[in-house]
């Protein structure tokens, strides 16, 4: 899968969405009511994405998500439990998953598949993997690969879910977006690889082997400050990117790291490691060229 | 006084329509007897809207309709919606 554009897009936690209507309105003509923040992310993060290129129109769409809509769900919770009533049909609507993929590919006019994607901590990885398989059978030539969410409704949450070693990180809303197709010309790189592994030391020893020299690694969100270095020790990357502890997190992040990488890192290659609750390792492998 | 005589229940109504409808027109652009809902309509409201409508007019004034046929008749214009939420 090469990549041919991306768009690692973060802000502020937003109170208010008219301003992010009105940057969209930059990227797309196309026109948007009945939305949600979920929903205006996913098209900010594809639109600066695929801004002036031509896309097919078989493009698909996998939209990767660890708490889908969320301050839409917290509505219709609202209106049903506090003020007794039926909730309201578009916050309803726009609590379902696939909802702002939909958008997505209506916004691009795209007939091909459209997808989201959640898988506890690693969603984006495994939306990658996901196209991966697709590109491999043939099924798909052109593809859209993001991670989107909302920042978390409380640090009490975030501090519950995530390693206590983040305590002062910053929480943002992201929308990071890969455009992807099968032909390397032109391309800024490529997606090498998704792999996972039950074993920490097979994962380290798979990164040495694969990485090559002269690299940039990451890490997600689970990962512990000790658990960085022994992989540092071992596979001695060139640079870390710190993309948490610069620009802040959100559940996605992953998508948000990769595509930073292709747009402001100068090192050859990329590897993004995350792990999940279950202490599982999975590593994206990504190079230039 | 019915409310198609209402000029500030109607103008009301016109500004649920916009806020509950996710609607980038301002209040002078619905007219009152402009149908509401279809494609011959100037803002082409759908049927997701109308539920839309309803649960907030239900919140909002107490009227309830469940009816699709009714919420249709009554939702026909903005006259025929205040008519329906103030009779007399």
């Amino acid at each position: 899968m090469y990549v041919h554009a991306v768009s690692p897009f973060i802000c502020d936690p937003l109170d208010n969405i008219d301003g992010l209507k009105a940057d969209l309105k930059n990227y797309t003509d196309f026109f948007f009511r009945r939305v949600n923040k979920f929903i205006l992310l996913s098209l900010m993060g594809v639109h600066r994405c695929v801004h002036g290129k031509e896309i097919d129109k078989s493009i698909a769409v996998y939209l990767a998500t660890e708490n889908g809509n969320l301050g839409d769900t917290e509505n219709v919770l609202h209106q049903m439990y506090r003020e007794n009533s039926f909730p309201k049909p578009f916050n309803f609507i726009n609590t379902m998953s696939n909802t702002a993929s939909f958008y997505v590919a209506q916004s691009l006019k795209s007939l091909g598949r459209s997808i989201t994607v959640s898988s506890k901590n690693v969603s984006f990885e495994r939306a990658l993997e996901l196209a991966m398989v697709d590109f491999k059978q043939g099924q798909v030539k052109e593809a859209l690969v993001g991670g989107v969410d909302e920042a978390v409704l409380s640090r009490e949450y975030f501090m519950e879910k995530y390693d206590q070693a983040y305590h002062d990180v910053k929480l943002v809303e992201g929308s990071g977006w890969l455009y992807l197709t099968a032909d390397a010309a032109g391309a800024l790189g490529k997606v090498d690889d998704v792999r996972t592994f039950e074993d920490r030391d097979e994962a380290i020893k798979w990164t040495h082997d694969n990485a090559g020299t002269g690299f940039t690694i990451a890490f997600g969100i689970l990962m512990t400050p000790q658990e960085k270095e022994i992989w540092k020790k071992a596979c001695t990357p060139k640079e870390e990117l710190d993309y948490i502890g610069m620009n802040g997190f959100y559940d996605t992040a992953a998508a948000f790291a990769v595509s930073t990488f292709f747009g402001t890192c100068k090192e050859n290659a990329l590897v993004h490691i995350n792990r999940n609750t279950q202490g599982q390792y999975v590593i994206i492998l990504c190079s230039r060229g | 006084m019915k409310g198609s005589l209402d000029e500030r229940l109607k103008t009301e109504l016109k500004e649920l329509i916009i806020a509950e409808c996710d609607l980038d027109i301002g209040t002078d652009e619905i007219g009152d007897d402009d149908t509401l809902f279809g494609s011959d309509s100037p803002i082409g409201l759908d049927s997701v809207d109308a539920l839309q409508i309803s649960i907030a007019v239900q919140n909002k004034y107490g009227v309830v309709i469940t009816d699709s046929k009714v919420l249709r008749r009554v939702m026909k214009t903005i006259n025929t919606f205040a008519d329906y939420i103030q009779p007399e």
